[in-house]
């Protein structure tokens, strides 16, 4: 290849690119996209399509169906008896917490093993990997009863030291791989002006590494923000709960109520996605930053 | 050992503290979240203690999921109102469905932190282990005199003549039917197993599913089957031998028959779609919604002809009967037993306030009484003060089954030992009526659960 | 600089916070899991010492335990020929999406946000035989001879169970893709079409190579991911019918919970973390071969 006719092409290229991909191709791309796409989403149609029915109106033929009226009485009932508005808070609580504490000491941590200079670093780090593959439901039971024993039962610590402690491994990874990528040329000039190592992640390193750091808290976000089963053993009143039991606790009060279930799985199902669509280009472009960087 | 993990914590909140605030110059919003959670945890201990002197808080944990419906909406009835009669007392209620119930009791149990009411099941699978490890106060009979119940109901809730929970209903599995899927294609209500058989096949032949259960569960499977078996032996004791180790299933021909029989029902189809998969909810609103022409399940299901869920016309034509006869068990042989109950945890730093609830709820008025007038089952107390005429003609088919009863199965299969035992009984239920092993392995296998036992 | 790098106590504190949460929270419960799994406590009042006989019975008797693994085998290889092939090429499809680039990246990543307590029941209501889509599509279509019990059959159970995974994490793996797509400098497309090389032969010999960084990392996930399944299977099937879609996690609790066998579900949980490691260990050894090549 000859760089200079490379730059000249250049703009040409650009230009014969967008033709080239000829019209008829570019529709049938649409068309696969858009297929898969719906496939992506029907069920959430669906679902939001059958909470307006009537229990009655589930059975029969049909895939979508017209509403013969709005059973806008599910949403009620679902707000009403699924408790949804304070579970919400509650995984929002303990979420939050958990991805920012996390993220916290993982910077710390990942510091500490790519920066720092101290003998047992290599296998320090190795050992938190290995937590990658723990899986959490082997931790399920003997967690209860070390929680028994600190009378932490029924209170969201019990779910946020874990969830933290199952984040580092995935953190770790991610922002020692990016942090390895950063010049040590300004640290050094910060520690010259006298900063402490302290100093230097909290003020130098952590503006920089912030794609990184999104991307964790995102991953850690996805995670934790859908974890029920810890939830549901450790926490016992629903002071603590966390939206995922609301579908539990509904499924079983309203057993023979399938609009005012898909109601409520629609009022859990909803927050999310919005949440997720206003956030979609800060979270893919922390995935990506990290990924690339990893 | 309890003083190091408090050690250990109290090492680890002081790390993290301490990272935060030498962080803080640069991390301000960690800081004030990262110490949030433990600020959370005194805010919710410290007033329970301060206010130890006067109210009374008790957690009440029950299998009945559904507050708005049937039994478990009498039952917040119920506490709802013992709160507004006495101000000083809080019942703080934790409901699950059957199965993550008794997850979560073994959970509690295993930590000794067994809520202070708990539902029980006068079963020894559920009651024993708890009994044994001295998990349960001790209740005085004498004290739930009053409550009038049946003879012999409180004695799955005793163990060596002391008694520890008291049962809330008589439970007896039938056959609920949709009399207009009948009707309308021509068909008469099974009298006869013959006609059992012949019918779900004639049903499965006009596309009407004959039989819905909630099989993903599998309680009502085994229960199923020792009627197929009485059917066969006349005699529902026979089993409860085989239990107790004397004789076997294999080899035995009538026991051979039954479970033949529930291969011919499941090779005709005679099980709804997806009966393997439905749970309680699943099954019922598969016969609720005029899906499936009958419903295996428990007496306690009277609702089902005012549940406002379901379609009128459903509503109207829903009866009951007991399993078919043969020629040698009658209708009149019924799987019945004595179903869930309450118990006092021992544990409990309340035990007068708990025993207190439990003689208010069990007052003929409270329970006995609303329970049936309601048709949400068959009260273990007695109830015919509280017969008014006005009974849906369910509840009426329902007590005709239960006061013609002439012998009765006792505790269900699968409860009368540990819970091993049960999950190996149910497992095999399940692939026996899902045609995933013949009669002859069904056999086997029930041995092999039995032999668990010793 | 040297000599701040390697004060001790500064790395005391940043790696001790972490370290000592993860110690506490996901080795010390292994550590009692393994002591749990020598005795046969039922989870209630006491218990004896059995030795070695859970796991031996895991390891020689207990063929649900293996089926489970199977099952995550299946699972995994399934992941990682059918999904991830099909997210690569969407993840191209998606680059040339044009305006709606953003959108498709979003709608399918969709499934990812949603509580997977929403999208089993949601899927179950979808395979359920009388009122499911499925069901009522094919009928639609005038197959109604093709109408099956999804989840009730044996054979077919395990498949849509796959599926669902498949579904849930289709847009993570695109999305990994994706990010890799992005992190490959366009001049390299421009040059390769000068060159002459049609479209699939610059993907099939320029790109996709480079990617393979990426697709280490999400091999990586997806293994760790099937391995831990259970929260899909526990919400749609609890592992029936007859254990053919049982998973280790969810047998473990089912084990302890259901079972009462305590200490024999604490084994499995030891045994299921050694597999994980030794799976890690391989993958890391077969890996790392591989970054030779490049």
């Amino acid at each position: 290849m000859e760089a200079l006719s490379a730059k000249t092409h250049r703009e040409v290229n650009k230009a014969r690119k967008k033709d080239a991909a000829s019209p008829a191709l570019k529709a049938i791309l649409h068309i696969v996209l858009w297929g898969v796409a719906l496939l992506q989403i029907f069920p959430l149609i669906w679902l939001i399509n059958y909470s307006f029915l009537k229990s009655g109106d589930f059975f029969g033929s049909g895939i979508l169906k017209w509403p013969k009226s709005f059973e806008w009485n599910n949403y009620v009932n679902a707000f009403t008896y699924g408790s949804v508005p304070r579970f919400l808070l509650n995984s929002l609580f303990i979420t939050t917490i958990t991805i920012l504490v996390a993220a916290f000491l993982a910077l710390m941590l990942s510091y500490a093993f790519t920066r720092m200079q101290w003998k047992l670093r290599g296998p320090a780090m190795a050992f938190i990997m290995l937590g990658m593959i723990v899986p959490i439901h082997a931790t399920l039971l003997p967690n209860f009863i070390l929680f028994d024993k600190l009378s932490l039962i029924d209170n969201p610590l019990s779910l946020i030291l874990p969830y933290i402690a199952f984040s580092l491994p995935i953190s770790l990874l991610i922002l020692s791989g990016f942090l390895e990528t950063i010049p040590r040329s300004i640290e050094e000039s910060a520690v010259m002006d006298g900063c402490s190592v302290f100093g230097v992640i909290f003020r130098i390193i952590m503006p920089i590494t912030k794609p990184a750091i999104a991307t964790v808290c995102i991953m850690n976000f996805i995670s934790w923000w859908n974890e029920f089963i810890m939830a549901n053993t450790f926490l016992t009143s629903e002071t603590f709960k966390t939206l995922p039991f609301s579908i539990m606790k509904f499924t079983g009060q309203y057993s023979s109520n399938y609009g005012a279930q898909f109601a409520v799985m629609a009022i859990i199902a909803l927050p999310t996605v919005i949440i997720y669509l206003m956030f979609t280009e800060q979270m893919s472009r922390g995935i990506t930053a990290g990924a690339v960087k990893g | 050992m309890k003083k190091i993990w408090i050690t250990l914590t109290a090492i680890l909140l002081v790390f993290t503290a301490a990272a935060c605030s030498s962080g803080s110059n640069g991390a301000n919003e960690n800081k004030g979240n990262a110490a949030s959670p433990s600020n959370e945890a005194k805010e919710t201990t410290a007033p329970v203690e301060e206010k130890e002197a006067e109210p009374v808080t008790l957690k009440f944990f029950t299998a009945l999921a559904d507050r708005s419906n049937g039994a478990g909406k009498i039952e917040q009835a119920i506490i709802d109102s013992y709160m507004a009669e006495n101000k000083n007392v809080k019942i703080e209620v934790e409901a699950l469905q059957d199965e993550p119930y008794k997850a979560k009791i073994k959970v509690y149990a295993s930590t000794d932190a067994v809520p202070d009411i708990i539902q029980a099941w006068g079963q020894t699978s559920f009651i024993k282990p708890l009994i044994d490890n001295n998990m349960l106060l001790e209740l005085n009979e004498s004290e739930f005199e009053s409550s009038n119940f049946v003879p012999g109901a409180k004695d799955g809730f005793s163990q060596d003549g002391k008694l520890y929970g008291l049962p809330r209903g008589t439970d007896f599995l039938v056959i609920y039917y949709n009399k207009k899927l009948f009707d309308d294609n021509s068909l008469a209500v099974p009298t006869t197993t013959a006609e059992l058989l012949e019918v779900s096949k004639q049903l499965r032949a006009k596309g009407i599913n004959p039989i819905a259960t909630n099989a993903m569960e599998g309680w009502s499977l085994p229960i199923w089957f020792e009627y197929a078996a009485q059917r066969h032996t006349g005699d529902f004791n026979k089993m409860d031998a085989v239990l107790k180790g004397e004789g076997k299933f294999t080899g035995d021909a009538d026991f051979l028959a039954a479970a033949q029989d529930i291969a011919a029902l499941a090779d005709s189809k005679g099980l709804a779609d997806g009966f393997l998969t439905a749970d309680y909810g699943t099954s019922r609103n598969l016969f609720g919604q005029g899906q499936a022409a009958m419903y295996v399940m428990g007496n306690w299901e009277a609702g089902l002809a005012t549940d406002e869920n379901f379609p009128e016309e459903f509503r109207n034509n829903v009866g009951a009967i007991s399993y078919p006869a043969s020629d040698k068990g009658k209708t009149t042989d019924v799987a019945a037993w004595y179903g869930g109950g309450y118990a006092v945890s021992k544990n409990s730093k309340h035990p007068e306030a708990a025993v207190a609830f439990l003689k208010y709820f069990f007052a003929p008025e409270n329970w006995a009484k609303q329970v049936w007038e309601t048709g949400s089952g068959t009260p273990a107390q007695k109830f015919d003060q509280f017969l008014t005429g006005n009974e849906t003609a369910l509840q009426k088919q329902l007590v005709d089954i239960f006061s013609a009863m002439t012998s009765s199965s006792g505790t269900p299969v699968h409860d009368n030992g540990t819970d091993e035992f049960k999950t190996k009984v149910m497992e095999a239920h399940q692939k026996l009526f899902g045609k995933q092993i013949t009669p002859e392995q069904f056999l086997a296998e029930m041995d092999a659960a039995v032999a668990v036992l010793k | 600089m040297h000599k701040l790098m390697s004060n001790r106590i500064t790395i005391f504190w940043l790696v001790a916070p972490g370290f000592m949460l993860f110690l506490f929270m996901v080795c010390l419960p292994i550590v009692m899991s393994a002591y749990y799994g020598t005795t046969n406590w039922t989870g209630i009042g006491a218990y004896d010492f059995v030795g070695l006989d859970n796991y031996t019975n895991i390891l020689f008797h207990d063929g649900v335990f293996w089926r489970s693994l199977l099952n995550a085998l299946l699972l995994l290889a399934a992941t990682l020929l059918i999904q991830h092939p099909i997210a690569l090429l969407f993840a191209i499809f998606v680059t040339h999406a044009g305006k709606l680039e953003k959108w498709f990246r979003a709608i399918f990543f969709i499934p990812a946000v949603i509580s997977i307590v929403v999208t089993s029941k949601m899927w179950v209501s979808v395979f359920h035989p009388n009122f499911g889509m499925f069901n009522k599509l094919l009928e639609g279509m005038g197959l109604s001879a093709w109408k099956q019990d999804w989840l009730g059959d044996p054979k077919l159970a395990i498949w849509c169970i796959i599926v669902v995974v498949m579904w849930q994490g289709f847009g993570y793996a695109l999305l990994l893709y994706y990010a890799g797509l992005q992190g490959i400098p366009k001049d390299l497309y421009e040059a390769a079409e000068l060159d002459g090389a049609g479209r699939v032969k610059l993907y099939t010999r320029v790109v996709i190579p480079l990617l393979s960084p990426m697709v280490r990392v999400a091999v990586v996930i997806a293994v760790t991911a099937c391995l831990k399944q259970m929260e899909t299977v526990f919400l749609m099937t609890n592992g029936g019918p007859a254990n053919t879609t049982q998973f280790i996690g969810n047998y473990l609790y089912k084990t302890a919970f259901s079972s009462s066998l305590y200490g024999y579900g604490n084994a499995i949980s030891v045994v299921f973390v050694i597999i994980c490691l030794i799976l890690t260990l391989a993958m890391n050894k077969a890996f790392k071969k591989d970054v030779g090549e490049f």
